[in-house]
This record gives C-alpha cells, structure tokens and sequence, in this order.
C-alpha cells in the first residue's frame, strides 16, 4: 500500500467515527438550545472542548489500535507514523471546519425560528474573520490534543501501565499550559507582564503551541519508530 | 518466491529471563519448517523477532538478504498468522478479504472466498462474530491466501476442529506445490503435523536443540526391543531418550544413527529394530529431568 494510499485510509476510518461523534454533537447541541429556551439551562460557552476530548481518544487509539492493525498487515512504523500525521492533521482541520460551521449555522437558524441562542459569546459576530480565525484555533488545538492522546496511548502501548501511567503525568504540562494560551484574557495578562509588544501578544500563543507541537511530534516518532508490537 | 532466512546469535533477555540464548540457524527458503519446543521454550518469541514485532538487541536476523526490522519489502512479504490475534475484528468477513488486496499484492482473492467457503466461514458475519474454530480458520484463509514469501503459523489452528486442521493441511501441501513460500509452523500437535514438514527445528529452553530435515531426523530415531540384558549391552555406548520394560522385555529409543555393524549385530541378538515417530522424538529429548 503506498504511502498516500495508507494515509487517506486512516483519515477515511476516522471521518467515519468523526461523522458519529459529529451527529451527537448536533443533537446535544439542538437539546441544549431548546433547554435553555425552556429555562434548563443558561448561558452556555460555546467551545471545541468536546471535539478536544474526542480528537484525544483517537489519538490514544493510535497505538492500540491503528499502529497494531496496520503493522500486522505488513505496514512500517515509519510508513504508519507519516500516514498518521497526515491523517490528524487533515481530521484536525476537517473537525474544526465542521464545528465552525456548526456553531455558525445555528447562530443564523436558531434565532431565525424565534430562539435565543444559548451562548453570549457570537462567532457570527465578528464575521469572516472571526469565522477563520476560530478554524484556526480549533484546528490548532484538536491536533494539539491528538497527538498528547497518541503520546499517552504510546505510553502505555510500549511501557505497559505503570510507565504509561508516567506519560499522563508527563501531559499535564502541556493540557495546562494549552489551557492557559486558550483563555484569551489570561494570557495577555500574563505576556502583558513581560513586554507590551502587540505582535508578540498576538502570536506568542502561536508560537508557543507550535513549539509544544513539535515537541510532541518529535516524542511520538521516537516512541513509534521502534515500537515493540504486542502479541 | 521465497525467503531464505539467516539467524546468527540472536540473544533475548526479559530482565532476569533468558527467552532466547545465543540462537543461530538458517532456514531455506521454498520450505515448510516446523518449529517445535515445549511451553516456554521461546518459539513464538523467536516468531515475534522473524516478523519484526521487536527490534533485534543481541545477534541479526537477515531475511531474503537484509535486516527485515522497518523494512518495507520484507515486512509487506511477512504474515504472521497466531492465535488470539484480533486485527479483523468488526468487519464482515467478505470486506475483509476484500481489503486484503490492498496491503498483500500477492493475495488471491478468489482462492480466499473458495477457501472461506471449505472452512464454512460466513461471509455475512462480522469477524467477532465468529466462533473460535470459524476465526482461527479466518485467519488461515488469510494466511494461505496472501502468499507472502514468508508465512508463519504460530498455533494459528487453535479451535479449529479436526476436519478443519486436515483441510487446512491438505491446502498447505497444495500451495507449496502452485505457490512455494517459506512457511513456519510452530505447533504442539506434531503427530499429527510432521508429514508437513520438510525441516524441523526444536528449541528448547531458549536455545536450538537441533535442526534437521524431516528424513534426517526420523533415520537419526530408532526403538531398539528384545530381552533387558540383551537390550542394556547393546544400547551401553548409545544415547538412549527413553526406555520402559515389562517382564524380562525391555524398549528403548535411541537418539543418532546406527552403523551396518551394529545393525548386524542388533540382528544377531534377536533384537527388533524399529523407527521413531517425530513425535516421540520430540516428546524424550525436550523431557524434563531424567524421567524414563
């Protein structure tokens, strides 16, 4: 199977339980909204939390799952982990298109059938822009949380559970430091105690991201490429 | 195609266990080897390290001429087929030969389907939906069906009830004859196995007790009956791996080769000289202790 081949199968596999996880995504958000038009609930922060959440189970299935399939079909660690990549990226920006655009849609559907909707905080208020922006950020983050759940899952793959235990240890880190550049407020608080350069408070949680990214790549290749492959 | 295999010292060690001490064999490629030992002997840990599961620490493993770990061609020409393996689980059976194509360029689909239909696989039914036997032949199909050059069983037939393993041994013997391909059996049914194989290997606490071919290895078995004194003379200076006697008779079996004069003078004593079975060979020289 070539390279390209493996890794439109993976982003296949996972679109499909990506489409699952979507389609309960639109049905909580539909019982959300008609609750708190029914006064159940109030004020909700919309975010990509749970799409986070999900994108991090897939990510420990890595191991377990897709690295052991695949090896025992006849596919390199190396073919695996490039395919992967691919796979996340493409399943990052795909989910997060998609949530966009869900949030979108019901912001001009809901109140165009005389709802409120259920969050203060309007996507559709800051325009296209806005609207980019926040694909950005979500696709920025699900690839974030997909590869600490394939670091984790890669954990206890190689190491069994005591080490792997290590490995949740060793990603609180990085959730926290992620929660961090993700609060928009907290963070230009605290860059704001070290420079008043805009650019920089603008693009340092970029940059920041991208170096954890990193990191995370470059750790998930060096546990993939050697992987033992249980029996 | 085939691929020969070349294992020179091949060390493994988990913590304070020896699985595999210093093993060094060659196995040619067009064969079916089995591979027998008894539990812990470190087969299937051999097996792990041939298909690449585990990268080589101590020693090398050289197949069809290079490394095989991380090695795309080798590792796309390995199946390696073993019990209690869940990769095809959750899809439906004729999906999953479907698939087959995509990762084994040499697998026969049609071959595959007639073959599901001999084991009375379900083609409707999900993989997790099958019962042990219908699974463990599953994977045979699979294996059978891939023709990789190199194919390893390792107690893949478990479940299967006895029909089944005579058809999956029929089907062996066929595609070695249309398609030969290294294979590798690792088995604790050797008698009724053994006709299979064309070489045979035994491990035995981690390290290769011998390796001969089929016919090497049955001329070098002997049961040597007759009356105890007789047989105890006769038998001093020889290796003898079992021995049992009732009344004033005595059998023994004999591990190594006769010369003419000794089979000349077997005769002249009365005593019956007979051949071993794989089996019994295998059984009396991986026993424990001095049991006889």
């Amino acid at each position: 199977m070539k390279q390209s081949q493996l890794g439109w199968s993976l982003f296949v596999e996972q679109l499909k339980w990506a489409a699952w996880f979507f389609g309960i995504m639109i049905i909580l958000t539909i019982g959300i909204t008609a609750s708190t038009q029914w006064g159940f609930l109030d004020n909700l922060d919309v975010s990509n939390t749970t799409s986070n959440v999900f994108l991090l189970i897939i990510g420990l299935l890595y191991s377990y799952g897709f690295l052991d399939y695949y090896f025992k079909l006849g596919i390199s660690r190396k073919k695996f982990f490039k395919a992967s990549l691919f796979a996340s990226v493409l399943l990052s920006v795909i989910l997060a298109f998609a949530m966009s655009l869900m949030i979108g849609l019901f912001e001009t559907l809901v109140p165009a059938l005389g709802f409120t909707v259920p969050w203060s905080d309007l996507l559709s208020s800051g325009g296209v822009l806005s609207f980019i922006k926040s694909i950005a950020d979500y696709s920025v983050s699900h690839f974030f949380y997909l590869l600490i759940g394939w670091f984790m899952g890669l954990g206890f793959y190689r190491f069994r559970w005591k080490i792997g235990l290590l490995f949740i240890l060793l990603s609180f880190p990085f959730f926290g430091v992620s929660a961090l550049l993700q609060d928009q407020d907290d963070i230009a608080h605290t860059i704001n105690f070290f420079t008043s350069n805009s650019l920089i408070i603008s693009m340092g949680p970029y940059v920041i991201f991208f170096i954890m990214i990193v990191i995370l790549i470059i750790c998930n290749y060096r546990l993939t490429k050697d992987a033992p492959i249980r029996l | 195609m085939a691929y020969p295999i070349e294992v020179r010292h091949l060390t493994v060690h988990y913590k304070k266990y020896k699985a595999l001490e210093d093993v060094s064999f060659t196995l040619s490629p067009g064969k079916v080897h089995g591979i027998l030992g008894r539990n812990g002997a470190g087969k299937t840990t051999l097996l792990t390290y041939l298909a690449s599961f585990h990268k080589v620490k101590r020693g090398t493993i050289v197949i069809d001429g290079e490394d095989p770990f991380e090695n795309e061609r080798i590792l796309q020409g390995t199946s390696f087929i073993y019990d209690k393996d869940n990769t095809y689980d959750y899809d439906k059976i004729a999906k999953i030969l479907k698939g087959m194509l995509y990762f084994r360029p040499n697998f026969d689909e049609a071959y595959a389907k007639d073959l599901a239909a001999k084991f009375n696989i379900p083609m409707d039914k999900s993989a997790d939906q099958l019962s042990k036997g219908q699974y463990s032949a599953l994977q045979v199909t699979i294996g059978l069906a891939s023709r990789t050059p190199l194919t390893i069983f390792d107690e893949a037939y478990l479940g299967m009830d006895a029909p089944a393993r005579e058809l999956f041994y029929k089907e062996i013997l066929l595609e070695q004859e249309r398609h030969p391909r290294t294979i590798l059996f690792s088995t604790h049914l050797v008698s009724e196995m053994e006709y299979l194989f064309d070489e045979v290997l035994i491990i035995d606490n981690g390290k290769v007790l011998l390796q001969e071919t089929s016919e090497q290895l049955l001329e070098k078995g002997f049961s040597i009956t007759g009356p105890e004194e007789d047989v105890d003379s006769f038998t001093e200076t020889l290796e003898v791996i079992h021995e049992k006697s009732l009344g004033g008779t005595k059998s023994v079996m004999v591990y190594g080769t006769l010369t003419e004069q000794e089979q000349r003078e077997a005769a002249e004593l009365g005593l019956e000289v007979g051949t071993l079975s794989l089996n019994n060979l295998f059984i009396h020289l991986t026993k424990e202790g001095e049991e006889t």
